[in-house]
C-alpha cells in the first residue's frame, strides 16, 4: 500500500480544487458537529429541492425530478413527524460522524439520496464520485456548488466534500479509517474489494449489493382492467422497466401471473403487445449491442433454463415463459427482457426466493397476500413490495435498512 | 444420434464466383434446409432452440454445440480472442474437416492457380506447438500450409522479423510466384514496419491476409492505404484480404480485384437491418449473417455475427478483370459496445484494481 499522505484528489463539491487527501480529511473531521434535522441542513435540502424542481434541465431527466420530489419540504416534514412520533425521552439522537459514500458509477442520482439523508442526520460526508463523469452528475455538482456558496449554508459547506480519484486502495483505506459509516453501492465485487479497507472499530458498512427484482400481477385484474386502467398500468410498467434500460436493481425482470393458465393467457395477450407499443411510442429503443446481447442471452436461457416459450414483441420487449421457477437463474441482460411464469398463488414463489431478491412490484393483489408472503419468507429475501410504477422510486426504506435511522446514533440516558 | 444425412453437396463443385445469385440461392437454400433438419436431429441443444434462423456466434463461447458423438470429433478449434475473453469452441469431424479443406482449396486455387507455390508465413512456428487445440490463428496458418510448398516462418518466437529466413526465401523463390500469408495487423505493424527500409523485392508475391481491420482503423489505415504502402515499400501488387471466422469453417469471403469481398458458391452472406433484423437493402449497413453448407459436425451453417457490413452490389461483375457474380460486400466493423447502465458491477474496474 502506497503512502497516501501526499495523494491529491480532485474535489468537485463544494468547489473545484485539487487537494491533498490529508488536508481534505482534516478539514472535514474538524467541522463543528451538528444535530439531526438541524435548521441549516433542512433549509439547504429545501433550497436544493426547489432549485431542482424549477430547473429546466431536470425536466429532461425524470430521475432528477424524482430526486427533487423526494427531498421536497412536505416529504421532509413528514419524515420529521414520523421521527417525532417515535421519539423516546430517554434517547438523544446524534450523528455517526464521517459518512463515506461510494455510489455506483452509472445510476447518476443515487449518491444524492445517500448523502442528503446523511446530511439531514447531521453527519459530515465524503462522496466518492465515479471518475467517469456524466452530464447529470456534472449538472448536480454545479448546482450544489452554487447553493453551497451562499453564506447561509457556510456550516453545511463544511460538512461535505465530493471527490473523484482513480481506483486507489491507499485513498480508500485512508478515508475508511475515519468513517463512522461507509455506504457502498454494488456490484458485489465492489463491496468485496472496498471491505478490504478497514473501518475504525466502531465503524459500520451499509452495503447495497447486486439485486434481482420481480413483479406479480393478478391475472384477472389485468384481463378485466378497463382500457383506461390498462393504459395506466402500461405506463407504470414502462417506468419500472425502462428508465435505466432495465438494469436498475429494482427493475422487474420476472413477471409472475397469479391465477390459472387460462387467466394468464388472457392477461398476457392484452398486456405485452400494449407495453411494447407504448415503449415504441415513447421512443424506447435499446442500442444494437444491447439487443445483440439480449439475443445471445435468450439463446443461452433456452439452453440452460426451464424456458418453455419465447415471444418477441419488437425490439423493446422479449418475454421468455418458464414452466417452473425451479432452476431459473438470475442473470439478465436488461434492455427489455422478462421471464414470466404462471402460479396459482404467491405461495409458489416462496421456495425460489433468496436474499438476492429485492423488490416485488404488485398489481391487483390484496394487501393481506403481500403481508402473508413477507411472513412466509421470514427474511430469506425481498426487501420491498411496492405498487407497479414505483419500482425505481427511492425510499428511506431500502434493501432492508431504514436509511434515516442508520445515519444516526442514539445515546441512552437513564434518570 | 443420427449419422450425417446425405445432402446435395454439388455447390462445392460449382463455379466459385460464377453462379447468378438467384440460381445459387435456390440451391444453397435447399442444402441449408437439409442441414437444419440434420442439426435438429443430431444436436439436442440446437433442437431446443426451435425456429431459429441463425445462431449468434457468441453462443459457441458459452456452450459446447456438436452434431456428432464426441468420439467422432477429430479437431477442436478455438477462437484466439483477446485476453480475458472466453474463446469459442468449434468441433470438427472428419467429414467437416474434409469439406473445409476442399472449400479452401477451391478458393485458393482461384487466385494461386492449380500448382502449389512456395509459402512465406508472416508468423512464428511456435504457433503450431499445441497440436490438440488450435487457436484460430494456428488453424488458419495450418490450413494455408496445405496450399503452399516449402513453408517458411518469417517471424521468430519473439515476433520479430527473422531477416535471414526471409532473405533466403526470396533468394530461392523470389523470381517466381510465391504465396505470403499472415494476419492483417501483424503484416502492417511487424512485417512491413521491419522490412520497409530493407529494399526487399516482393513483386512476385501474392499476399493473402485476414484478421480484421479494427486495430488498423485505430491507426487510420484502411485497405487502400494498406495496399498502397505495401506496393510502395516492397513492390507487392497482388493483395487479397479475406473475411471469415473460426465459428464457420470454410466461409472464406475473399477480396476481388475491385477490393470488395465475395462469397464462394457454397456460402453466402445476408446483411440484416439493425432495427428490424429483416434483410437489408443493397447499400444499407447492417448486421452480417453468414451461411455455409460446410459444417455438419456442429450447428454452424447459419450464424449471426457481431460484425457490421454492407452489400454493395449483386450479380454485377465489378471492375475489369474481376468478373464475379453473386453478392459483393464490405465489412464496416464491429458492432459498437453498449455503455452499461444500472447499479451492478459499475465499479468493476475498481474491484480489479483492488483485488
Amino acid at each position: 500500500v502506497s503512502d497516501s499522505s501526499a495523494q491529491r484528489v480532485t474535489v468537485r463539491v463544494p468547489e473545484h480544487a485539487e487537494l491533498p487527501l490529508t488536508d481534505l480529511l482534516a478539514a472535514l473531521l474538524a467541522a463543528p458537529p451538528s444535530t439531526p434535522f438541524a435548521e441549516d441542513a433542512l433549509a439547504f435540502v429545501d433550497a436544493f429541492s426547489r432549485r431542482l424542481l424549477a430547473d429546466p434541465i431536470s425536466r429532461a431527466h425524470p430521475e432528477l425530478m424524482a430526486l427533487g420530489f423526494f427531498m421536497r419540504k412536505a416529504e421532509i416534514t413528514r419524515a420529521q413527524a414520523d421521527r417525532a412520533a417515535a421519539a423516546r425521552p430517554e434517547l438523544v439522537e446524534v450523528p455517526v460522524g464521517l459518512v463515506f459514500h461510494i455510489p455506483p458509477a452509472n445510476v447518476d442520482t443515487i449518491f444524492m439520496y445517500s448523502w442528503l439523508q446523511a446530511l439531514l442526520a447531521g453527519n459530515c460526508n465524503l462522496v466518492r464520485l465515479s471518475a467517469r463523469s456524466s452530464p447529470v452528475v456534472d449538472h448536480l455538482c454545479q448546482l450544489l456548488c452554487e447553493l453551497l456558496a451562499a453564506p447561509a449554508f457556510a456550516a453545511v459547506r463544511g460538512r461535505v466534500a465530493m471527490i473523484q480519484y482513480r481506483h486507489d486502495v491507499a485513498i480508500t483505506s485512508e478515508i475508511s479509517a475515519h468513517a463512522g459509516l461507509r455506504v457502498i453501492w454494488g456490484g458485489d465485487a465492489t463491496i468485496d474489494a472496498i471491505r478490504h479497507a478497514p473501518l475504525p472499530p466502531h465503524g459500520r458498512d451499509l452495503t447495497f449489493a447486486d439485486r434481482f427484482s420481480l413483479m406479480a400481477l393478478g391475472s384477472t385484474a389485468v384481463a378485466a382492467a378497463s382500457a383506461a386502467a390498462l393504459a395506466t398500468l402500461v405506463e407504470q410498467l414502462f417506468n419500472d422497466l425502462y428508465w435505466f434500460d432495465q438494469a436498475g436493481c429494482s427493475s422487474p425482470r420476472l413477471c409472475l401471473w397469479i391465477g390459472s393458465d387460462d387467466q394468464a393467457a388472457a392477461a398476457r395477450s392484452r398486456l405485452w403487445p400494449a407495453l411494447a407499443a407504448f415503449a415504441n411510442h415513447r421512443g424506447y429503443h435499446p442500442d444494437l449491442a444491447m439487443r445483440m446481447a439480449k439475443e445471445v442471452f435468450c439463446h443461452r436461457a433456452v439452453l440452460d433454463g426451464p424456458v418453455s416459450a419465447r415471444r418477441h414483441y419488437g425490439a423493446a420487449l422479449t418475454v421468455l415463459e418458464v414452466s417452473t421457477l425451479e432452476g431459473l437463474g438470475r442473470d439478465h441482460p436488461g434492455a427489455g427482457l422478462l421471464f414470466e411464469a404462471v402460479v396459482a398463488s404467491l405461495d409458489e414463489l416462496v421456495p425460489w426466493v433468496t436474499r438476492k431478491d429485492q423488490t416485488l412490484t404488485h398489481f391487483g393483489l390484496a394487501h393481506e397476500q403481500l403481508l402473508d408472503l413477507a411472513r412466509q419468507l421470514a427474511g430469506r429475501g425481498l426487501d420491498r413490495m411496492v405498487p407497479v410504477g414505483q419500482a425505481l422510486q427511492m425510499s428511506r426504506w431500502w434493501d432492508g435498512y431504514d436509511l434515516a435511522s442508520e445515519m444516526i446514533r442514539r445515546v441512552h440516558i437513564v434518570k | 444420434v443420427t449419422a450425417v444425412t446425405a445432402f446435395d453437396e454439388s455447390l462445392l463443385d460449382a463455379p466459385l464466383y460464377g453462379l447468378p445469385q438467384a440460381d445459387k440461392e435456390r440451391r444453397l437454400t435447399a442444402a441449408l434446409a437439409e442441414l437444419t433438419a440434420h442439426h435438429r436431429a443430431a444436436c439436442p441443444s440446437y433442437r431446443r432452440l426451435t425456429d431459429v434462423p441463425y445462431l449468434p456466434v457468441g453462443l459457441f463461447k458459452s456452450h459446447r454445440l456438436a452434431s456428432v458423438p464426441a468420439d467422432q470429433i477429430t479437431t477442436t478449434l478455438t477462437s484466439s480472442g483477446t485476453t480475458g475473453q472466453v474463446p469459442s469452441q468449434i468441433f470438427l469431424d472428419q467429414a467437416t474437416a474434409h469439406r473445409q479443406t476442399r472449400a479452401l482449396a477451391a478458393i485458393m486455387s482461384h487466385i494461386l492457380g492449380p500448382r502449389r507455390i512456395p509459402l512465406l508465413i508472416i508468423d512464428t512456428s511456435d504457433l503450431l506447438k499445441n497440436r490438440v487445440a488450435f487457436s484460430a490463428r494456428g488453424a488458419g496458418v495450418l490450413g494455408m500450409m496445405t496450399f503452399g510448398a516449402q513453408p517458411r516462418f518469417a517471424l521468430d518466437p519473439g515476433m520479430q522479423l527473422d531477416r535471414v529466413v526471409v532473405e533466403e526465401f526470396l533468394a530461392k523463390h523470389g523470381e517466381q510466384p510465391f504465396l505470403i500469408f499472415g494476419f492483417t495487423f501483424m503484416i502492417w505493424a511487424t512485417f512491413l514496419e521491419q522490412i520497409r527500409d530493407l529494399g526487399m523485392d516482393l513483386s512476385r508475391g501474392i499476399l493473402v491476409h485476414s484478421g480484421g481491420w479494427k486495430k488498423l482503423a485505430d491507426r487510420a489505415v484502411d485497405n487502400p492505404t494498406f495496399k498502397a504502402e505495401l506496393r510502395r515499400a516492397t513492390g507487392l501488387r497482388r493483395v487479397y484480404n479475406f473475411y471469415g471466422m473460426v465459428e464457420q469453417v470454410g466461409s472464406v469471403f475473399l477480396e476481388g480485384e475491385d477490393g470488395l469481398l465475395y462469397p464462394p458458391a457454397f456460402a453466402d452472406i445476408i446483411v440484416r437491418d439493425p432495427e428490424t433484423m429483416e434483410e437489408a437493402e443493397v447499400g444499407s449497413i447492417g448486421v452480417i449473417q453468414t451461411v455455409s453448407m460446410i459444417p455438419t459436425s456442429y450447428p454452424g451453417h447459419s450464424l449471426l455475427t457481431e460484425d457490421l457490413g454492407v452489400i454493395e452490389r449483386i450479380d454485377q461483375a465489378g471492375l475489369p478483370g474481376c468478373g464475379r457474380l453473386g453478392k459483393a460486400f464490405r465489412v464496416v466493423g464491429r458492432i459498437p459496445r453498449a455503455e452499461l447502465r444500472g447499479c451492478s458491477d459499475t465499479h468493476a474496474a475498481t474491484a480489479e484494481a483492488h483485488s
